[in-house]
C-alpha cells in the first residue's frame, strides 16, 4: 500500500472493540492499581532510604547504590543466579518437552504417567527437603550409591561449593511438571489433519515435528522460556530450606540475599535496591527474548 | 508424532521397506520402548513420595534407619489419628480448600478475560499493558511483601482470608500471559465468522474461544490451585488466629524443635497431597486432542 | 460448532456459581471453633463479662509442645486473673519474619517470646517497653538472675527488657553403650581436654561394616559456632573484645584457632567425626547409636530416650560438663529466653501481669512439665531436673543448671551487628565454618573471616555516630 492512510474517525465497530479491550483488561489494570502500584512505588522509594522496619526510614540518597558496588556478595549472588538460570532453564525445557511429547502419544496409562511426573510439583517443600537430603547423603544416598557402582568415591553434593549448584539444577529437573503440563496444553493446538497430511506426503517423524508441531508450539515454547528465565532468576525456596545459601555462599541466590537483608540484617532499603537491580536485569533479558522471539515465534492468530 | 488413524491407513503401504515390520507393529515397538523409559524415569520421580508415604506409617525411631525400610514392620495407622488430635488439621484442610477454590476460580476468570483482551482485541495501549503485565512478574515479591501487608492492614483485611484470594480475581500475570499465548495460537478465522454476524466480544469469548481453550484453562486451574494450596508466606504474614491457618502453615507446625515428629509431618503431608493428586488426575484428562477444526483442513 | 464438551457450558456455569456462592458464604461466616478441645481450652471459654475483660495477645515459639505449655499457663493465669483474657498466637515456620512484619505494620502482640540474643535490635530501635518501673513497683527483681550472662540477655543499655521464661544450655552427651563397647570409663565432671581427646580416639572404631565415631558436631550448616563456644573459650580467650556491643573481632588468637582446628577440621579429617555430608538426612548421630560424644542441649534429650526417641528403645546415655580448660569453668552457650513487652501494647499492665506469672513457681512448673528448662538455675534444679531425669533416664541433670551459671551467649548488638548479621546465613562466620567443615584449615578460614567481621562492627559503630 503506497498511499498514506488518512486518519478517519474510528468506526463504531472499532470503537466497540476499543471499549471491549479496555473493559476486558480492566480487572488486571484495577488489580495492578490497587495491589501492586502502591507497594511497588514504596519499594522504589525505599531505594533511597535506610529502613530497619522498626523505626522511620532514613534518607541516605545514593548510599544503597554505593553499597552495591562495594558488596562482594552482590557479585557472588548474581553469579550464582546466572549460573543456575542459564544452565538450568534450557535443560529443564528440553526434558519437559521430551516428556510432553512422549505423554501426548496414545499410550496406555498416560494419565497415570502424567500424574507421576507432576507429583513433585505437588509435594510440600518441607517433605521434599527431607527426601532430597537423604538422596544427597554422602554415604547412604542413592546418588552416591549409583556413583560407587561405577567406581567413583562419591560426591559431597550439598557441601562441596563446586557441586552445590549442579545439585540444585538436578533438583529443579525433578520439578518440571508444570513446564510439561504447559507443553501438553500447547501440543493440543496442533491440528491432527496437518500432521496427517504431512505424513501422507512422506514426512518423517522428525520432519513432522520440526515443520508442523514446533511452529505451532512456538508461542508456548516462548512462554515457557520467558517464564523459566524470570522464575529461575528468582530461585529461593530450596536454598532457604536446605542450604541456607551455603556451602560458602555457593547457593546464595539473589532473592535469598535480598531476603536476608530484609529480614535478618534489618536492611530493608538495601534489600529494595537489590530487588530493583534484579528487576532491571530480568527486564533486560526478557526484552532480549521478546526481540528474538518476535522473529522466531509463529503466531497463528495474531492481530 | 505417531498417530493411530485407522481410516487413513488404507493409503499407506502396509509394510515398511526397511525393517519389514508393519506400521502397526512399528508403533507397538515404539510404545514398548517408551513405556520402559517412562517407567524407569517415573520411578525416580515417584520414589521420594513413596518415602513420604512410608515414613508416615513409622514410629519416630524407625524414620532414619538406614538402609531405608520401605514397608514399616508395624504400620502405625495411629499416626493418622494423632495428627488430627494434636492440631486442628480439619480446620487447616477446610481453610485451604476454601482459599484454593475461590482463588482458582478468580484466576481462571481473570486469565480468560484479560488474556482474551490482550490476544484478540485491538485497542490503543494494548501492547503497553502487555509489557506492564510481564514487568509485574520481575519484581521479587520479597520487597513488596511488607508494604502489601501494610496496605492490607489499612483495608482491614488482616487476619481474614481476603488477601489470599481476592487479588486472583484481578488477575495474575503468569496466568494471563499463558492464556494470551495460547489464544494467539488459535486461528483468527474462528472469530471472523462470528464478528461478521455482529456477535459481541463477550459472546465470542464465551462461545468460541473459551471452549477451545480447554487445555489452557485446565493448565491455569492446575497451577493456580497448586499455588494457592501451597502458599506459605501469604497465610503466615496475613493470618494470626490459629484456627484460620492453612495446610502449609500446619505442616510446619508439626515439626517440633524438641523430639522427633517427622512421622507426623509426613502423615500430614500425605493427607495434604492426596486430594491434589486426585484433582490433577481428573483435570489432566482435559488435555485431550482438541475439537476437530473442520473447515480448515482445506486451507 | 461447539458440541464436543462432555459437560455443557451452561451446566459448567451453573456449577461454578453454586460453588462460588457456597464458598463465599463460608468465607463470610465467622470461623467456627472446630478443633478438638484440649482440656486447657475448655477452661479458656472465659465468661464474657459485660465489658471489662482485657484481651491481650502473647506470641509463643512455634512448636506443638509450646502450644500446649502456653495454653496451660494461660488457663491457670485466667483463674488467678479473671479480668484478663490472653490469646496464644504462634507463627510456625516463620516466627521472626512474622514478628518483623507485625512491627512494621504496628500490630505486634503484647507479649512476644524472644531468644536472648535476638531482641536487642528491637530495643535499640525503641519498639519495646522497658520493664524497670514494673519491677520496682512489684519488687520483682528476684525473678532475674544477677550474673553477667543473664544481665546481657535481658538488659540493654541499663534497662531491662526481657523476662526469664526458659533457658537452654549445651553440655556433653555421651553414649554409655559405645563407651562400654570400647571399654572406656565414663567421663566425669571436671575431666580435662586431654581426657576428651583420648576418649574420642578410643571410641572411634569399626564393627563389621558399621563405623562408630567418637565425636560429632551438630550436622549441617552454619550452626556450629554456638556449639564450639566452649572449645574456643575454655582457656580464657574471647573471640570479641566484649560480648555486648563488641567493637573488635578477635578471632585470630592461637587458642581459638587450635581449638577449632581440632574439633572442626581434624576430627573429620581423621575419621573421628562424621562429616556434615554423612550426617545429612539423619542416621549418624549419638541418638541413633553411632556417635559417642556430642555437645547438645535439653531439646535433644527427647531424641535419646522417652516416648519418641530417634532409635527404637532409645540409647543409654548421660551428660557431663564439657572438659575443662585453663579457666576451670564450663564456657558453653547458656541461652536465656523470655517475653518482651511491645511498646505498642494497649494493655501493658495486664501484659506485665502475665509476664510475671510465667516466672512464678506455678508458671515455671508448667514450663518444666512441658520439657523446657526453667528460667533460673535454681528453678532448673528444683523443677526441671527431676522431671527430665525421670523421663529421659539419665542422672546428671544438674550439669545443665551449672552450665547456666557459668556459660555465656555470644554477641548482643543492635541492627547491623546483631547475631544474624555476624554469624547467620551468608555471613563471614558461616562461610568460615563451611570452609572448615570442608577441610580448610582453621587459620586460613579465620584469617579470611576476621577482616570482614571487623568491617561489620566498624560499619555498625560508624552509623551510630
Amino acid at each position: 500500500m503506497a498511499a498514506i492512510v488518512k486518519r478517519r474517525r474510528p468506526s463504531g465497530v472499532q470503537l466497540a472493540e476499543w471499549r471491549d479491550g479496555w473493559l476486558f483488561a480492566s480487572p488486571f489494570l484495577l488489580g495492578v492499581l490497587f495491589f501492586w502500584v502502591g507497594p511497588m512505588l514504596y519499594s522504589l522509594f525505599l531505594v533511597t532510604q535506610d529502613w530497619d522496619m522498626l523505626g522511620a526510614p532514613q534518607y541516605i540518597g545514593l548510599g544503597n547504590i554505593r553499597h552495591i558496588l562495594e558488596d562482594e556478595l552482590v557479585k557472588k549472588s548474581l553469579g550464582n543466579t546466572a549460573y543456575y538460570t542459564f544452565i538450568g532453564v534450557p535443560i529443564q525445557l528440553l526434558i519437559a518437552l521430551l516428556l510432553a511429547i512422549a505423554l501426548n502419544q496414545d499410550l496406555r496409562g498416560r494419565s497415570f504417567y502424567r500424574t507421576v511426573f507432576y507429583l513433585p510439583a505437588i509435594t510440600p517443600a518441607v517433605a521434599s527437603a527431607v527426601v532430597w537430603n537423604q538422596i544427597f547423603n554422602a554415604d547412604f544416598g542413592v546418588l552416591n550409591n549409583i556413583l560407587r557402582l561405577f567406581g567413583h568415591p562419591g560426591i559431597k553434593w550439598l557441601f562441596e561449593p563446586s557441586v552445590a549448584k549442579p545439585a540444585f539444577i538436578l533438583m529443579s529437573l525433578w520439578g518440571i511438571g508444570p513446564q510439561m503440563v504447559i507443553f501438553l496444553a500447547g501440543l493440543q493446538n496442533v491440528p491432527a489433519e496437518l500432521l496427517e497430511a504431512a505424513q501422507i506426503d512422506g514426512a518423517t517423524s522428525w520432519q513432522r515435528f520440526w515443520s508442523v508441531s514446533l511452529p505451532i508450539l512456538s508461542p508456548v515454547l516462548f512462554f515457557n522460556f520467558v517464564i523459566g528465565i524470570i522464575g529461575s532468576f528468582q530461585v529461593f525456596t530450596n536454598a532457604f530450606v536446605m542450604t541456607n545459601g551455603g556451602p560458602q555462599n555457593a547457593t546464595l541466590f539473589m532473592v535469598l540475599y535480598i531476603y536476608l537483608n530484609a529480614f535478618r540484617f534489618f536492611r530493608m532499603g538495601y534489600a529494595a535496591t537489590l530487588a530493583w537491580m534484579l528487576f532491571w536485569i530480568i527486564m533486560f533479558f526478557t526484552f532480549l527474548q521478546f526481540r528474538i522471539g518476535n522473529r522466531l515465534v509463529y503466531y497463528e492468530g495474531k492481530v | 508424532m505417531a498417530i493411530d488413524l485407522p481410516a487413513s491407513e488404507e493409503r499407506r503401504p502396509r509394510t515398511s521397506a526397511r525393517s519389514g515390520l508393519s506400521y502397526r507393529q512399528q508403533i507397538r515397538v515404539g510404545h514398548l520402548i517408551l513405556h520402559i523409559i517412562l517407567i524407569a524415569w517415573g520411578f525416580t520421580f515417584l520414589v521420594p513420595l513413596l518415602w513420604v508415604l512410608s515414613t508416615s506409617l513409622k514410629t519416630p525411631g524407625q524414620v532414619f534407619v538406614l538402609p531405608v525400610q520401605w514397608i514399616p514392620k508395624t504400620p502405625q495407622w495411629s499416626n493418622y489419628r494423632e495428627i488430627f488430635e494434636i492440631l486442628p488439621l480439619t480446620s487447616f484442610i477446610r481453610n485451604s480448600i476454601l482459599v484454593t477454590t475461590l482463588g482458582t476460580l478468580g484466576s481462571c476468570f481473570s486469565a480468560l478475560t484479560v488474556g482474551y483482551s490482550l490476544a484478540r482485541l485491538r485497542w490503543p495501549g494494548r501492547d503497553a499493558v502487555f509489557s506492564l503485565l510481564v514487568a509485574t512478574m520481575m519484581l521479587p515479591g520479597v520487597v513488596t511483601l511488607i508494604p502489601t501487608f501494610i496496605l492490607f492492614k489499612y483495608l482491614g483485611w488482616v487476619d481474614t482470608f481476603l488477601p489470599l484470594f481476592v487479588p486472583s480475581w484481578f488477575g495474575h500475570a503468569f496466568y494471563i500471559f499463558l492464556m494470551r499465548q495460547f489464544m494467539i495460537g488459535l486461528p483468527y478465522e474462528l472469530e471472523e465468522a462470528g464478528r461478521m454476524d455482529g456477535a459481541s466480544s463477550l459472546r465470542i469469548l464465551w462461545q468460541v474461544i473459551a471452549p477451545l481453550s480447554g487445555p489452557a484453562i485446565a493448565a491455569v486451574a492446575i497451577f493456580s490451585s497448586l499455588a494457592h494450596y501451597n502458599d506459605f508466606l501469604g497465610p503466615l504474614i496475613y493470618l494470626s488466629t490459629n484456627d484460620k491457618f492453612t495446610l502449609p502453615l500446619g505442616l510446619f507446625w508439626y515439626q517440633g524443635r524438641y523430639g522427633n515428629s517427622w512421622h507426623l509431618v509426613m502423615a500430614a503431608s500425605t493427607v495434604a497431597i492426596a486430594p491434589v493428586i486426585v484433582l490433577f488426575f481428573i483435570a489432566q484428562r482435559h488435555f485431550v486432542r482438541g475439537i476437530v477444526l473442520t473447515g480448515l483442513a482445506g486451507r | 460448532m461447539v458440541g464436543n464438551k462432555r459437560v455443557s457450558r451452561r451446566e459448567l456455569l451453573r456449577g461454578a456459581l453454586v460453588v462460588m456462592g457456597g464458598a463465599a458464604l463460608a468465607a463470610c461466616a465467622p470461623a467456627a471453633p472446630a478443633q478438638p478441645a484440649a482440656p486447657a481450652e475448655g477452661a479458656a471459654q472465659a465468661p464474657a463479662a459485660a465489658g471489662g475483660v482485657i484481651e491481650i495477645r502473647i506470641a509463643a515459639w512455634g512448636d506443638v509442645t509450646d502450644k500446649q505449655v502456653y495454653e496451660a499457663i494461660v488457663a491457670d493465669f485466667m483463674k488467678a486473673e479473671p479480668g484478663i483474657k490472653p490469646t496464644v498466637e504462634q507463627y510456625p515456620g516463620g516466627y521472626y519474619e512474622k514478628i518483623q512484619a507485625n512491627f512494621a505494620a504496628n500490630t505486634p502482640a503484647d507479649l512476644i517470646y524472644f531468644q536472648g540474643w535476638s531482641w536487642q535490635p528491637f530495643a535499640d530501635k525503641d519498639v519495646l517497653a522497658p520493664l524497670d518501673d514494673y519491677i520496682q513497683q512489684d519488687q520483682a527483681k528476684g525473678f532475674w538472675v544477677d550474673n553477667e550472662n543473664y544481665i546481657a540477655n535481658t538488659m540493654w543499655q541499663g534497662k531491662t527488657y526481657m523476662s526469664v521464661a526458659d533457658t537452654g544450655s549445651v553440655v556433653m552427651f555421651y553414649s554409655k553403650e559405645l563407651f562400654d563397647k570400647a571399654g572406656v570409663p565414663y567421663p566425669v565432671d571436671g575431666w580435662s581436654y586431654a581426657d576428651f581427646q583420648s576418649a574420642v580416639e578410643k571410641t572411634t572404631f569399626k564393627e563389621g561394616d558399621i563405623q562408630y565415631y567418637g565425636y560429632a558436631q551438630a550436622g549441617g550448616w552454619n550452626g556450629t559456632y554456638l556449639r564450639s563456644l566452649h572449645w574456643m573459650r575454655m582457656n580464657g580467650s574471647l573471640e570479641w573484645d566484649q560480648i555486648v556491643e563488641p567493637k573488635e573481632a578477635r578471632w585470630l588468637q592461637d587458642d581459638i584457632i587450635n581449638a577449632l582446628q581440632y574439633t572442626v577440621v581434624d576430627t573429620i579429617a581423621r575419621g573421628l567425626c562424621p562429616s556434615p555430608a554423612t550426617i545429612q538426612g539423619g542416621g549418624v548421630t549419638i541418638a541413633t547409636g553411632r556417635v559417642a560424644l556430642t555437645m547438645e542441649g535439653p531439646w535433644f534429650l527427647a531424641q535419646m530416650q522417652g516416648d519418641k526417641p530417634a532409635r527404637e528403645g532409645g540409647v543409654p546415655f548421660d551428660v557431663v560438663e564439657p572438659p575443662l580448660g585453663a579457666t576451670g569453668k564450663d564456657e558453653t552457650i547458656a541461652e536465656v529466653h523470655g517475653q518482651v513487652l511491645a511498646k505498642a501494647s494497649k494493655n501493658p499492665d495486664a501484659a506485665w501481669k502475665l509476664m510475671k506469672y510465667i516466672m512464678t513457681d506455678e508458671g515455671q512448673k508448667r514450663i518444666a512439665e512441658g520439657g523446657r528448662m526453667c528460667g533460673t538455675p535454681d528453678n532448673i534444679e528444683k523443677y526441671w531436673v527431676p522431671i527430665a531425669q525421670e523421663k529421659y533416664k539419665f542422672t546428671n541433670g544438674k550439669a545443665f543448671a551449672n552450665a547456666m551459671r557459668t556459660g555465656r551467649n555470644p554477641i548482643f548488638a543492635g541492627a547491623g551487628a546483631n547475631y544474624d548479621a555476624v554469624a547467620g546465613q551468608g555471613t563471614p562466620l558461616a562461610v568460615a565454618w563451611d570452609a572448615m567443615l570442608n577441610g580448610t584449615s582453621a587459620r586460613d578460614a579465620l584469617t579470611e573471616a576476621q577482616p570482614k567481621l571487623q568491617k561489620i562492627l566498624d560499619d555498625y559503630w560508624a552509623k551510630k555516630q
